[in-house]
């Protein structure tokens, strides 16, 4: 494969995976870097990349693998505290005048709380558009599991939602 | 986006949270674009080591093709202007200790010139032996 088609196969593709990276790492280094070293990974499979069949979906298997080792080797599998969050948020400075900023920083701790794997099943399918058939065959699951996953991850969101809402902390 | 199963409460609010979600990775990857672009590096920089290699090997060959230390030196020790002016030194040196030794050498002739000059041709006649004349009978006078 050339670099061009090598290029015009990967670049559009490549927002989507660095936002994939950047919510499973939460910081923009460590995604950067998960990218760059996918982008490495591809191009050296460049020949064989046509036959992998889907790239897209190939790609998110290849990065989510990835991104979990790393956070294995950080040892990052632990608790966002709101504070953490809030640094995030002032650091990026994207939410701007937004009035239900403190309800979607509580969505945002409820999603980095959740388990890796229901995160990024999650993140598969809110965020990146994947069938429930795509997602189950990247994670090497059923469909049926994928969908209970998926329902049971929202489920969590929303428990933890309405439980900080009672508590008088959320402006819902 | 199709958001069923979640908690019809939440679901503004959280079709809202993706949207800033996704917001904030655009612009952070809009800001390091342009550092994700490795296949492009990689293409290219692959002929930087091949340069070296090459760099290196011309380096050592040169060194082992000239080198006096080199044992697979090829190249004459001497250039052939170095031998010539070496050869007509020793030629020239030769001549002048020719011409010296000749020199002796007619000196020597001269001595033995000299030495054959002194050295009798004819054998000396001895000495006449008092003893043997009185001893014979013909120088007796009569």
């Amino acid at each position: 494969m050339h670099q061009k088609a090598f290029l015009d196969l990967i670049e559009p593709l490549k927002p989507r995976l660095f936002g994939f990276a950047f919510r499973m790492l939460r910081s923009r280094e460590d995604a950067k870097d998960a990218l760059q070293e996918l982008m490495m990974k591809l191009w050296n499979n460049r020949n064989t990349l046509e036959t992998k069949g889907n790239i897209k979906t190939y790609c998110f298997t290849v990065l989510y693998h990835d991104c979990i080792d790393r956070l294995r080797k950080q040892n990052r599998f632990r608790l966002v505290t709101g504070s953490d969050l809030m640094e995030i948020r002032d650091s990026t400075a994207v939410e701007k005048d937004f009035e239900n900023s403190d309800l979607i920083r509580q969505i945002r701790v409820a999603m980095d709380n959740l388990p890796p794997k229901q995160k990024v099943i999650l993140e598969l399918r809110d965020f990146q558009d994947f069938d429930y058939e795509e997602i189950a065959k990247m994670m090497d699951m059923t469909v049926n599991a994928v969908r209970v996953t998926v329902a049971r991850s929202r489920a969590s969101i929303s428990e933890k939602m309405k439980k900080e809402i009672s508590y008088g902390t959320g402006t819902f | 986006m199709e958001q069923e199963h979640f908690d019809p409460d939440f679901q503004e609010i959280y079709e809202q949270y993706i949207r800033t979600e996704k917001e904030e990775s655009s612009e952070i990857y809009r800001d390091m674009a342009a550092e994700i672009s490795l296949p492009k590096r990689h293409i290219r920089r692959w002929w930087i080591p091949a340069a070296a290699a090459v760099f290196l090997m011309l380096i050592t060959g040169t060194w082992a093709l000239t080198s006096d230390k080199s044992p697979f030196r090829t190249k004459p020790k001497y250039t052939q202007a170095e031998v010539r002016e070496s050869l007509q030194k020793t030629i020239r040196a030769l001549s002048i200790y020719s011409k010296t030794v000749r020199k002796e050498f007619s000196q020597v002739e001269d001595l033995t010139a000299m030495s054959n000059a002194i050295k009798p041709s004819k054998k000396i006649p001895a000495p006449v032996n008092q003893k043997s004349d009185l001893n014979t009978t013909k120088n007796l006078i009569p």
